[in-house]
């Protein structure tokens, strides 16, 4: 896998929201201009990363004052709960990322039905 | 349910559950923290997530969209960075050779949300006044969303492209 080790370091890491609901977790990321076939999220052991790159305009005209970059981007998060991994699903949308990781069926709270006695 | 889950959006350190792990500039991370404990400091003003505190002092907007300038000799371009927005999201004026840029980011709440883990991302309206550095052609102004960037291009009048000033060297 050489080309691991050939990332170019990330210009800017998104803000991301993380929200739990009870059958899984919902991470939103900011990530305005970036392309969806540039965007790459892996799993490995508890390690979720997303990368991805925003393009530079074709005209690049010189810059007066900036406060945003542009280029690639990464961040990571560290999953300690139990995800079905097989059904994690992403989708992005005018520059918002939302990636839906659904528990594990053993992680989901379960109803306890409580019998007459 | 556990307690915990009544102040949904702190983040909890070695608790179960989805954490950030910075890469590795001890700067980028300690930055991130302090912001981080900015952020917490006046989100725990407001009763819900997302009301602006009403502390004095406060910005009087709750998201600051970042932008960048930039300018050619024939026009001046404007970007904004409005995640999640489209065109009627966002109201353009220019005034007095400023663009201002209002409207508001809406917090969409997942259906059945049980609490946050992190929270970095921000929300409400906005409200900012760019000053343009040249003068303008206002009847040309031309602005385009594209993925939650807005482009605004503007071009400059005759005047405008004539004013920059050559510097001479004295040899």
């Amino acid at each position: 896998m050489m080309e691991e080790m050939e990332r170019k370091k990330p210009v800017f890491s998104p803000d991301l929201d993380i929200v739990e609901k009870s059958d899984g977790y919902v991470v939103k990321g900011d990530m305005p201009g970036a392309s969806s076939d540039s965007i790459e999220i892996n799993l490995e052991g508890d390690l979720l990363t997303i990368r991805g790159n925003v393009a530079e305009s074709t005209e690049e005209l010189p810059a007066l004052y900036s406060e945003y970059k542009v280029g690639d981007f990464e961040t990571t998060l560290r999953i300690a709960g139990e995800i079905d991994r097989d059904k994690i699903e992403a989708e992005l949308k005018d520059g918002i990322l939302t990636v839906n990781m659904p528990k594990s069926e053993k992680a989901k709270p379960r109803q306890i039905k409580v019998n007459a006695a | 349910m556990t307690i915990r889950s009544l102040v949904p959006w702190r983040r909890r350190e070695g608790e179960e559950g989805l954490r950030r792990r910075d890469f590795d500039d001890p700067f980028t991370g300690f930055q991130r923290e302090m912001n981080r404990m900015f952020d917490s400091f006046f989100r725990d003003f407001g009763g819900d997530f997302g009301l602006a505190p009403y502390t004095a002092g406060e910005s009087l907007t709750e998201f600051e969209p970042r932008i960048n300038v930039k300018e050619s000799k024939d026009k001046v371009e404007i970007t904004a960075e409005l995640p999640g927005m489209k065109e009627d999201d966002v109201e353009l004026t220019l005034d007095d050779n400023n663009l201002v840029l209002k409207g508001e980011k809406k917090h969409e709440k997942e259906t059945d949300e049980e609490g946050y883990h992190v929270v970095e991302r921000s929300y409400g309206s906005f409200y900012r006044r760019v000053p343009v550095p040249s003068e303008i052609d206002e009847d040309n102004v031309e602005a385009e969303f594209k993925d939650g960037v807005l482009n605004v291009t503007l071009p400059k009048t005759e005047t405008g492209k004539q004013k920059s000033i050559k510097v001479k060297s004295n040899k």
